[in-house]
């Protein structure tokens, strides 16, 4: 691989397209309890699922819908569609929708569709991402709660980042509400595994042979332990291992150079 | 070809094509080749990313296709190899899904078409146009969503000797005339129905309330099944059907309008009165409702002396003037006019089958 090459698959795996996923303890005891949910028919329920940066929300929710696709409808937002209602999107995945209505509430139809078929849980991961202005918070609210309590046929599985929608998902204090934490800590003893894990992934993902070990005694512990900061220094580490002619440079990591510093001097010589 | 077998649900039995297009069509955009799980005005998102700008000429070609649609275009009245690449590119799917129902031989050729021996082609058929359809069999429906998702739309409604639904015995529900044309008319039917409009409560009435001859208009249908499956002459076949359509249209013409519960009896298309005469002789039963079209059926049957006329004076309380014997039906057929010769014209035409003038119930002295 000539330098031009390792600089491609370097910037490829710093700037996390990797596509490498570890799974922690915490996502899959998330997974679990949703499925039980899921498996159960549990409606008109209200269910808000978070988690730091990384620690796989958007992944659990994934896996269940890719797991109950008869029972789970993810919904996706998409820009050229904000016009659109919750319900409107509800009717757009199932492809029952027309362009001409528009729908506040759950039509009757709608319900019955659900009772039919099954699809009664709608899962809206990054909620955030249907909000433009401020009164639009109001307005999901409503949205979310009708489609939850208006005639009690959905279960909406919300994710989001939005402290707005946070304080006002846990004011709405429903009965049936229900908030799923997912746990993004790593543990120290499983630190090394993940990143052999990380370097194979990556190794077969580029056909490299780059190989992990004695990064973790040359590192500063900066971070927190959390998934973001780990993932961010193993990309790091791979990064740094794949420019040889350049890893004199990079030497520094030993006069205890912050992950912060390390990444930004990265840069400077990557995308140069 | 093996990733959309992974997720399109096989054709149900008895759906109609254009039903099971609409499903693949949704199919296809739910899970788009390129990946995108989105789409926008039937384009998706992915391949709009393709281009470096989108551009004027982009979103002008994107409206372009979001209008490219021929509402027009019935599939269900047979395929052609250019319909089927035509819509094949406009929703990205391979065109092999769609060959095998190039083949596949119509409904109409199979029981919906007597062939007039000198009349237009369009004369002899029994399949309501697509601009006219309008019958549905809820529990069809019902169990086309449960089993894919997505309503199905079953093919044997667009025949207008077929009011009931030849699996349920139920009677046809009707939706209201603007949606015949929509692409989307499966689920077009679904929403009618739960919109619970005034014509669906009032077709539930209808049916409860005039249980008697309902039954007996089932009889004729199911009779007439069994006649044109038992039959292997094609000619044979076709000369039966034609008898029967003829007397259908004959009780379905604006003499006969008495004998129907007036505001059931049309659904689209304006007033009779408007059209010329040999124009509502063929168009008007086709235009009918699925109500309109079961006491039509009864009437026939009551011709046809299919039905016991003991039976059809039983006591109702919905409709109380419908006539209840063939000779009533008879009376009524007016001296002076056109259908008078024009239903004995078109009945020697057909005379070839196992029918006959002289073979119907309480028929005219010296017609």
């Amino acid at each position: 691989m000539d330098v031009e090459q390792s600089l491609v698959a370097a910037r490829t795996v710093l700037e996390g397209l990797h596509g490498f996923q570890y799974r922690l303890p915490g996502q899959d005891e998330v997974y679990e309890q949703l499925a039980v949910k899921v498996q159960q028919g549990l409606v008109g329920e209200m269910i808000l699922v978070n988690g730091a940066p990384g620690s796989g929300v958007t992944s659990c929710l994934e896996n269940l819908a890719r797991s109950y696709p008869r029972q789970c409808i993810m919904l996706q937002s998409n820009l050229y569609h904000r016009d659109m209602t919750l319900t409107d999107r509800v009717c757009d995945a199932i492809s029952m929708h027309c362009e001409s209505e528009s729908y506040k509430e759950p039509p009757a139809w709608l319900i019955e569709h659900a009772k039919l078929t099954g699809l009664k849980f709608l899962i809206l991961d990054d909620l955030d991402e249907y909000i433009v202005c401020a009164k639009d918070i109001d307005r999901i609210m409503y949205e979310v709660s009708a489609l939850v309590g208006w005639r009690g046929a959905f279960t909406v599985i919300v994710s989001t980042r939005s402290m707005k929608l946070i304080r006002r998902f846990i004011k709405y204090n429903s009965p049936k509400q229900r908030d799923f934490w997912v746990d993004g800590i790593v543990s120290l003893d499983k630190l090394d595994a993940m990143g052999a894990e990380f370097f194979h992934w990556n190794n077969q993902l580029l056909k490299l042979n780059i190989r992990w070990g004695g990064e973790l005694q040359k590192i500063k512990y900066d971070f927190d332990f959390q998934i973001d900061s780990v993932m961010k220094f193993f990309e790091l580490s791979y990064a740094t291992k794949m420019i040889p002619t350049l890893k004199s440079e990079l030497y520094s990591i030993r006069d205890g150079l912050s992950s912060e510093a390390l990444h930004y001097e990265l840069l400077q010589i990557l995308y140069q | 070809m093996s990733f959309y077998k992974s997720f399109i649900s096989e054709r149900c039995e008895g759906e109609s094509i254009s039903s099971w297009m609409f499903r693949l069509q949704c199919s296809a955009r739910r899970h788009p080749y390129v990946g995108e799980v989105e789409s926008c005005r039937g384009r998706s998102i992915a391949s709009s990313r393709q281009d470096p700008i989108l551009s004027v000429e982009t979103l002008s070609q994107t409206e372009a296709n979001s209008t490219e649609t021929n509402l027009l275009q019935d599939y269900d009245q047979g395929l052609t190899p250019a319909m089927a690449q035509a819509f094949a590119e406009r929703n990205h799917i391979p065109v092999s899904l769609l060959t095998p129902l190039c083949v596949d031989k119509p409904f109409d050729d199979l029981y919906g078409h007597a062939k007039h021996p000198k009349g237009a082609p369009w004369v002899g058929t029994a399949i309501i146009p697509l601009h006219h359809r309008c019958s549905y069999c809820y529990q069809c429906v019902e169990e086309g969503v449960k089993a894919t998702g997505l309503p199905v739309v079953q093919s044997c409604w667009r025949h207008v000797l077929m009011p009931f639904c030849s699996r349920h015995q139920t009677l046809l529900y009707d939706v209201s005339g603007k949606l015949s044309l929509n692409e989307d008319f499966p689920a077009a039917v679904f929403k009618f129905h739960w919109n619970r409009t005034f014509a669906v409560t009032r077709i539930d009435e209808h049916t409860r309330s005039d249980i008697t001859r309902l039954r007996g208009a089932i009889r004729v249908q199911q009779r007439l099944i069994d006649l044109w499956d038992g039959t292997s002459d094609d000619f044979q076949r076709s000369a039966n059907l034609g008898f029967v359509l003829t007397l259908f249209r004959m009780v379905l013409q604006p003499t006969y309008e008495w004998a129907y519960s007036k505001k059931e009896m049309f659904n689209k298309g304006g007033q009779p009165s408007v059209l010329g005469f040999y124009s509502a002789f063929y168009k008007l039963p086709l235009r009918a409702t699925a109500v309109a079209r079961a006491r039509a059926l009864f009437l026939v049957g009551l011709i046809l002396g299919w039905i016991d006329e003991d039976e059809a004076k039983a006591p109702e309380f919905w409709d109380a003037f419908a006539p209840n014997c063939a000779s009533v039906i008879w009376a009524h057929l007016p001296y002076h006019g056109p259908l008078r010769s024009w239903v004995r014209r078109e009945l020697d035409l057909y005379k070839l089958g196992i029918f006959s003038r002289e073979s119907l119930r309480d028929t005219l002295f010296g017609w």
